[in-house]
């Protein structure tokens, strides 16, 4: 079979078995109900027994981000035993940006300048798009405003219809990239003692991230086979966004913080960093895909062999919850946004392909991380379906046709216990997420808080509905080849 | 705690869940399809649920006479496939009482309202679904003849004492339109404008099927004959031997009737006189229409 046979039949293989999954359950329903009530049985305890599971990863990562809040990380750079030192380190903060509001940018680069790290230590790259006609002059005033707090600001434009590309912040990033490479050789920088952190252009780094980021670059014996991924908190605009967008987005943030518990298949997301060096070897950012974020793990994992891990770092990047002109376009915005994070199911053909070519992967490793990949895209595309439509259905079917069935009765039982777990679940989010709010402006009311109680009755909605429906559309795109273009999320505050 | 160890803890609580679920899934779908494995007899048997909920809620529950530990709302299960009889008890109200026949891998589900002891209203004590009662007048109190699921009762007008009278019982449609219950010694006669019943020691007989429609029926000499008027005949079926009934008269309107004395034993008529629209008034002693009686015929 054709290589380009292959990387179709891997884009088709996602959305194909959710798909069977969800008719299959469907069908059943009226070719035998009670192997439909038997499977869904199994189905709920599966989903109790990982609800629980990922509880306590959630637990457990809060703990160990908490407990790390009080370390002295400048400090512990400095008393580290490595063979790099400290003042050798050069931090490179990459920020691709397209049509976002100076305002924002401004505040993001004001949370950096106020970064504990050494801002001599650490040049920032502004990297505008030239399809963005105001884009020279608003970086050139910010470079303006901010250039004597760090070591230099370069601003780079990635030129428009660049062939091979396609628009989207992998391709900006990597132009970027590629001329930071040219400033450092010309200006003698060791490119191993290079991080990068390419972060979305409404990220702030908390006080410690990049004290913290080069403690672990230091220590870590394997630096160059090792991105860095910060926790991605979605606050900065939490007072100001409906109450159904911060439910998701600390939905997000929770799923973040048990996916940094779970090391062996942890990978980028979103803003991260790494070395500057392998960056350049695996030769940067995919320019002719949409999730680069991921894609970028994926490339160093086959370079390395598999040899390559994402690691957790203790301190969060604060961003913006997704949000738009009213209530109507902020859920548009955040289905799109959730499309195309799930449009990540495109790194199972991606690695799918590159697996083969790659002789060197244990074929152990190559088939649980294919695995891996395709259960949680299969998964993130069905649950909400199981749960919220074919469950209720499967009762009410079962009540009308099977009246005095005990399997169905049962069901019925186990499933209140799941909603049982779910709400207990939700009380300790709510207390959890307390903690995760920045403080409250003056201009905003004391009684904002009951509303941060009452957003928790918004979770059956929007899992039903914003649950499984993103990735679903995302699959299902990508087995008829209609390929999404990158959706820039609207950023406001 | 070191990275390592989280990494540990992880790992301790992903065995733990991954074991639950090998561990929990044939218990729960073996037991969610009904199946029960008997350590005793170390065999798996297949069992019923029964779901009790009531309202108000905290019931104290009997199963087949043994109280249970739990109270409502609650689910049964493991229960071996039989008839049970479940009553449930709560201070301040009537207690409710039913029966559950219990199929295997099945489930019974009850929803029960209790009903408050009020000031003013007593509930019958036995929970019988009833279909019709009647009030029977004595000069020693009055008593209630109550058709019900489970038989036909006579009890006290207070709803004690009582006692039942035939274990058989009416078909519900049958039973709701009797019109009239008629006493005589040691028996009972229940009437519809279909058929008339004769209840005698503890058993149901249809003793007439009209050949049109009853309008009314009485006792005729001192309990002995059952006068029974059927459309436009009167006929009289001896209570005694009520396989055979006697045409005694013959109406000539749709809209005449009659009137029994039963002291003087007369019976009243009120009937139009052929090619009229008069109604006259008529008087017979019973007696002597039944001694000319017409021709005996065979009851149903």
């Amino acid at each position: 079979m054709k290589e380009g046979q292959t990387k179709r039949l891997l884009e088709i293989l996602p959305g194909l078995i959710s798909w069977f999954i969800i008719l299959f359950l469907f069908a059943l329903l009226f070719i035998n109900p009670l192997v439909l009530a038997v499977i869904l049985i199994i189905y709920l305890i599966y989903w109790a027994c990982k609800l629980f599971y990922m509880t306590l990863l959630l637990l457990i990562a809060h703990h160990r981000m908490s407990s790390s809040k009080n370390i002295e990380w400048f400090e512990r750079c400095k008393l580290i035993k490595s063979d790099l030192n400290i003042n050798d380190i050069i931090h490179i903060v990459l920020y691709p940006i397209y049509k976002e509001p100076k305002k924002l940018l401004e505040d993001s680069m004001n949370a950096l300048k106020d970064t504990r790290y050494s801002k001599d230590r650490m040049i920032l790259v502004l990297a505008g798009e030239e399809r963005d006609k105001y884009s020279h002059g608003k970086l050139e005033e910010i470079k303006e405003e901010f250039k004597r707090y760090f070591k230099d600001i370069l601003i780079t434009i990635h030129p428009k219809d660049t062939e091979g590309e396609i628009p989207s912040k992998g391709a900006n990033a990597t132009y970027a990239a590629k001329k930071v490479k040219d400033y450092l050789e010309l200006n003698g920088y060791d490119l191993k003692n290079v991080i990068i952190s390419t972060f979305d252009a409404d990220t702030c780094p908390d006080k410690n991230y990049f004290c913290c980021l080069t403690y672990h670059f230091l220590s870590n014996k394997k630096r160059y086979q090792t991105s860095f991924q910060p926790l991605p908190i979605y606050n900065n605009n939490i007072y100001r966004v409906p109450a159904f967008a911060r439910v998701i987005e600390i939905g997000s943030t929770f799923c973040q913080l048990v996916e940094s518990m779970r090391y062996e298949k942890f990978i980028t997301f979103s803003s991260h960093s790494m070395s500057f060096k392998t960056l350049v070897d695996v030769d940067y950012w995919p320019v002719n895909l949409i999730s680069d974020d991921s894609l970028i793990f994926w490339k160093c994992f086959l370079k390395f062999n598999g040899d390559y891990m994402t690691y957790p770092l203790e301190v969060p990047v604060y961003m913006d919850i997704a949000v738009g002109r009213n209530v109507f376009h902020t859920i548009a915005v955040q289905y799109k946004q959730k499309r195309r994070w799930a449009w990540g199911v495109e790194n199972f053909a991606f690695i799918g392909i590159n697996f083969i070519n790659n002789k060197n992967i244990k074929l152990s490793v190559k088939i649980k991380r294919l695995f891996q990949l395709l259960d949680s895209h299969v998964n993130w595309a069905t649950w909400a379906f199981i749960i919220s439509f074919i469950m209720p259905f499967v009762l009410f079917w079962g009540k009308v046709t099977m009246k005095n069935a005990l399997v169905f009765f049962n069901l019925s039982y186990i499933n209140g216990t799941i909603f049982n777990i779910f709400t207990f679940i939700i009380i300790l989010s709510i207390i959890l997420s307390r903690q995760f709010l920045p403080p409250r402006p003056k201009d905003v009311s004391r009684l904002i808080y009951i509303t941060f109680i009452l957003q928790w009755l918004f979770v059956p909605i929007i899992s039903a509905f914003l649950g499984s429906t993103p990735a679903l559309d995302a699959q299902t795109r990508l087995m008829f080849g209609n390929y999404l273009s990158f959706y820039r999320t609207p950023k406001a505050r | 705690m070191k990275d390592e160890n989280y990494l540990i803890l992880r790992k301790i609580f992903f065995w733990i869940f991954f074991i639950s679920f090998i561990v929990i899934v044939p218990i729960l779908v073996f037991y969610s399809l009904g199946y029960k494995f008997d350590v005793k007899s170390k065999k798996i048997s297949r069992t019923g649920t029964i779901s009790l909920k009531s309202s108000p809620e905290d019931a104290k529950i009997f199963l087949n006479g043994i109280k249970l530990n739990n109270t409502t709302p609650d689910v049964l299960s493991g229960l071996v496939p039989q008839d049970y009889a479940i009553r449930l008890e709560k201070d301040d109200f009537y207690p409710y009482q039913l029966h559950a026949k219990l199929m295997p891998s099945s489930v019974s589900e009850f929803n029960i309202t209790l009903i408050p002891k009020i000031k003013y209203i007593e509930k019958l004590e036995p929970d019988f679904n009833i279909y019709k009662f009647f009030i029977s007048k004595h000069f020693y109190g009055n008593k209630v003849i109550a058709f019900t699921d489970q038989g036909i009762y006579y009890l006290d007008d207070d709803f004690k004492n009582d006692k039942k009278i035939s274990a058989q019982s009416i078909n519900k449609d049958v039973a709701s339109n009797i019109e009239e219950v008629l006493e005589g010694d040691d028996k009972l006669i229940a009437w519809s404008k279909n058929g008339i019943w004769i209840i005698d020691n503890g058993n149901i007989t249809l003793i007439y099927k009209p050949e049109e429609l009853i309008k009314n029926v009485f006792f005729g000499l001192k309990e002995r004959y059952l006068l029974i008027q059927d459309w436009l005949n009167i006929v009289a079926l001896d209570v005694e031997n009520p396989s055979t009934y006697y045409p005694i008269l013959k109406l000539k309107d749709k809209d005449a009737n009659i009137f029994y004395d039963s002291g003087s034993e007369i019976l009243y008529i009120r009937d139009k006189i052929t090619g009229t629209e008069t109604y006259s008034l008529y008087r017979s002693k019973l007696r002597h229409l039944i001694h000319e009686r017409g021709t005996d015929q065979k009851a149903p």
